[in-house]
């Protein structure tokens, strides 16, 4: 069962002179074993999207179902992980170990199920377990934020939803962060992200939505969505749309330097064929 | 997101070009008018003041009421309070509950003079903009030997300045931080011993980065907490003593009705 | 413009965080500096105007020294600096108090200061926002706040710590475009940054590790023999370029700066044939 989103509407300060509508008839669907990108400006609604996921918002028209549940039940805090923007600001325990145990003595688990479930997301994040009786605190940037995506990951969910998970890092925590999160998502939790860091995610994504002002405005597969052109594309991806708007036959959908590589070397081989 | 309670509406009106000085002293000369005024006829008289104060002003209404509706709640628990346990002549009788005619008039007195005291003070901040109030008080507080505290006149007024651009930052770390535990299953009304720690040090550890960021700034813009200038120009004309002298014959007035 | 001589600083009781720092910035140079995070350059970017001064060495601007608190205010008004986040920067409530803050500190009269807040606002097309709070305007506009308070103090010189690290990429984009114009106006511009992409357009670019300068030169030069280093990721137009050059297609640096000059060189490259 996914995520599903029929006609939501929402708006902030509702029925004050400050009402401001946040989303617009939203029709989302997110399936399970996705890894979803969503895209857009600032103010664009992403971030109050994903709240809407685990309940910590609640749409103003229309519906949100979890696997069928209500996203305010208990439940549901469990299946939906989220991390907010700058994630290892959160962090607050004496030991890595605490911080990861935090969510499922939470939920109430015994000793042993928490003390297995912290191990598993240790190893999900690739930390060793030497960090577990280190504070968190003395850590580096990338390092914090995977014990922060540790820390969502011992409750077992089975969606992650983060909001901008790599901004802020250096290159090497980005590509850190990235990797536990391809890894998360081979084991078959759903990762839903937002993000304005196309160029990091796209090799990762199955799946885009890009908004604006609120609404969808598209949404579909990755190759669709380099095809459709319709929103910001990675470096590479624009080079390719530039060359095919020149009328050079290239595919719009290559987004790799490799991929970028082969497209431009058989443009070329077909160009002196024709001369 | 939110519009703060008390918030500047920008205009040219006579309101908006008097002297923050002149608009302080009014509001405290108001303040304590309010709470020498005793008779309902004075009373009346305050609030026929504030409507044409708002009317000159020309800012519209809902951002008046804007700065009494957070309180609303308690005004009226005060109003309550004053109308059950007054002794006096009952009005009615609701079991061991005697609203009075005595707590009918003294409720309404108080709450009419907390009511009035948030609409002044919202006229003097919608018409005013914020560091020309800072500004204007820090004029103000200059002759007063500050010195001997400490503290200089101007790094008052810029800790007053800082603390009320300070507070929505603080409450947006609140609101992070209590989504962000909550999401890994932090129920604070089960177990507030757990939970108080998850919220603190998230919220302690971030306040004093952000304070330590914003001392930077700003003492990388040449701030030192010594003497400064500042862009709004004061200086009392014509028109501000006038207006401080017609209040000041309608403060008579209040207090003879 | 800024001298650094025998430059060491280390945060009370931490490693280290400068070590034997020697740098020359000329007037008028765009200076990129490049580091992953903990790599000393953000603290460089702090001695540079005297918000931290070096343990050993000296950090002289124009020759004023920053040890020497009686000039510390001359040095910040020739050396100004825009922060990596914009939430935190703000002194003002609106954003035309905030651009008055510098200018109060110089104690300038306040017609003055009108003249310069009033100036820096139409410059940076921020008028339409002049009553709004700071805190309400999106990164990009924020951002772009941040810099308009540092220009109204009218500096030589601008260092730039970080600032497109929390902004999507159009309005990344479109800082450094008005940082670019800011040089063209004569300006020194100091950029520290974790993304190469961005200094495409300055003179010269340091990399620093550990607190050292470790390698320096031309952008164009600097990032052909930089070896696979994971914490400074190369940017994948010039990856392209310089794997397209082992195919005998050449695309010179100036033309990897964009997709669209990029695309228009292969296409050039290619009619040629």
């Amino acid at each position: 069962m996914p995520i599903i989103l029929k006609n939501v509407n929402f708006a902030y300060a509702k029925k004050t002179p400050l009402e401001t509508p946040a989303l617009r008839d939203i029709n989302l669907r997110i399936e399970k074993g996705e890894f979803v990108g969503i895209f857009g400006e600032k103010g664009a609604g992403k971030s109050t999207l994903m709240k809407l996921f685990n309940g910590l918002l609640r749409q103003d028209s229309g519906s949100v179902s979890v696997d069928g549940l209500d996203p305010s039940s208990r439940e549901v805090k469990r299946k939906v992980g989220m991390l907010f923007q700058q994630a290892a600001d959160q962090l607050f325990c004496r030991t890595v170990h605490e911080e990861i145990a935090f969510g499922p003595t939470n939920f109430g688990f015994s000793k042993e199920e928490t003390e297995e479930r912290v191990l598993e997301a240790l190893k999900a994040v690739s930390l060793d377990r030497e960090v577990l009786l280190r504070s968190p605190f003395s850590l580096s940037g990338g390092e914090m934020q995977r014990v922060a995506l540790a820390s969502a990951l011992a409750l077992r969910p089975d969606y992650l939803v983060l909001d901008e998970p790599i901004t802020g890092l250096d290159p090497g925590g980005k590509t850190e962060t990235l990797e536990a999160l391809k890894r998360i998502r081979e084991q078959g939790t759903t990762v839903v992200t937002v993000t304005h860091n196309l160029k990091g995610f796209f090799p990762l994504l199955e799946r885009v939505v890009l908004m604006q002002e609120g609404r969808i405005v598209f949404q579909g597969s990755r190759e669709e969505y380099l095809e459709a052109g319709c929103g910001p594309l990675p470096p590479v991806a624009s080079l390719m749309r530039e060359l095919k708007n020149r009328g050079l036959p290239v595919n719009p959908a290559a987004f790799t330097v490799k991929a970028a590589l082969e497209e431009i070397l058989k443009a070329k081989s077909a160009f002196e064929e024709k001369t | 997101m939110k519009e703060p309670v008390f918030s500047y509406v920008p205009g040219t009106s006579l309101l908006h070009r008097l002297d923050p000085r002149t608009k302080l002293a009014a509001v405290m000369l108001l303040g304590v008018l309010t709470f020498r005024a005793e008779s309902f006829t004075g009373i009346g008289a305050l609030f026929v003041l504030f409507f044409t104060l708002a009317l000159l002003s020309g800012v519209p209404l809902k951002v008046f009421a804007r700065a009494v509706r957070p309180m609303v709640l308690f005004i009226t628990f005060i109003f309550l309070a004053q109308l059950f346990f007054t002794e006096g002549e009952a009005l009615a009788s609701f079991g061991a509950l005697q609203p009075s005619l005595e707590g009918l008039e003294n409720g309404t007195r108080i709450a009419s003079r907390f009511v009035l005291l948030l609409l002044f003070a919202a006229v003097l901040t919608a018409s005013t903009n914020p560091s020309a109030i800072t500004a204007g008080i820090e004029r103000m507080l200059r002759p007063l030997p500050l010195r001997w505290l400490g503290v200089t006149s101007f790094e008052l007024a810029t800790m007053m300045n800082l603390s009320i651009a300070f507070l929505p930052l603080l409450f947006e770390r609140v609101e992070r931080t209590k989504a962000a535990q909550a999401a890994r299953g932090m129920d604070f009304g089960k177990s507030p011993f757990r939970s108080i720690p998850a919220l603190a040090v998230p919220l302690l550890r971030g306040l004093v980065r952000d304070a330590g960021e914003l001392a930077l700034a700003m003492e990388s813009r040449g701030y030192q907490g010594r003497a400064r200038t500042s862009m709004h120009e004061l200086s009392m004309k014509g028109r501000d003593w006038a207006a401080l002298l017609v209040l000041l014959l309608f403060s008579i007035l209040v207090l003879g009705l | 413009m800024i001298r650094l001589e025998n430059v060491s600083y280390s945060y009370p009781g931490g490693t280290p965080a400068l070590r034997n720092i020697n740098l020359e910035i000329e007037e008028g140079e765009f200076l990129g500096i490049i580091g992953r995070n903990g790599s000393g350059k953000s603290t460089l970017a702090l001695h540079l105007n005297g918000l931290l001064r070096p343990e050993k060495g000296k950090v002289t601007v124009r020759g004023l020294d920053t040890r020497d608190f009686a000039r510390l205010p001359e040095i910040r008004k020739l050396v100004g600096i825009v922060f990596q986040n914009p939430e935190t920067q703000f002194v003002g409530r609106t954003v035309e108090e905030d651009l008055a803050f510098g200018p109060e500190n110089l104690c300038l009269s306040p017609a003055e200061i009108r003249v310069r807040v009033d100036r820096v606002l139409a410059e940076t097309g921020l008028e339409k926002y002049r009553h709004r709070s700071p805190k309400t305007l999106s990164g990009g506009q924020g951002q772009c706040t941040a810099l308009a308070g540092v220009l109204t103090m009218e500096p030589e010189c601008l260092v730039f710590d970080e600032v497109t690290s929390m902004l999507d990429p159009g309005s990344g984009t479109a800082v450094l475009k008005r940082i670019e114009g800011l040089r063209e106006k004569g300006k020194t511009i100091v950029y520290v940054t974790h993304n190469l992409e961005e200094l495409h357009a300055a003179d010269r670019v340091i990399v620093m590790e550990q607190g050292k300068i470790v390698r320096e030169g031309q952008p164009e030069k600097l990032f052909s023999d930089l070896p696979g280093d994971p914490g400074l990721a190369l940017p994948s137009l010039i990856e392209l370029a310089a794997q397209l050059r082992a195919h005998g297609i050449h695309v010179p640096w100036e033309k990897t700066r964009s997709p669209e000059t990029f695309a228009e060189e292969i296409c050039r490259l290619f009619s040629k044939t």
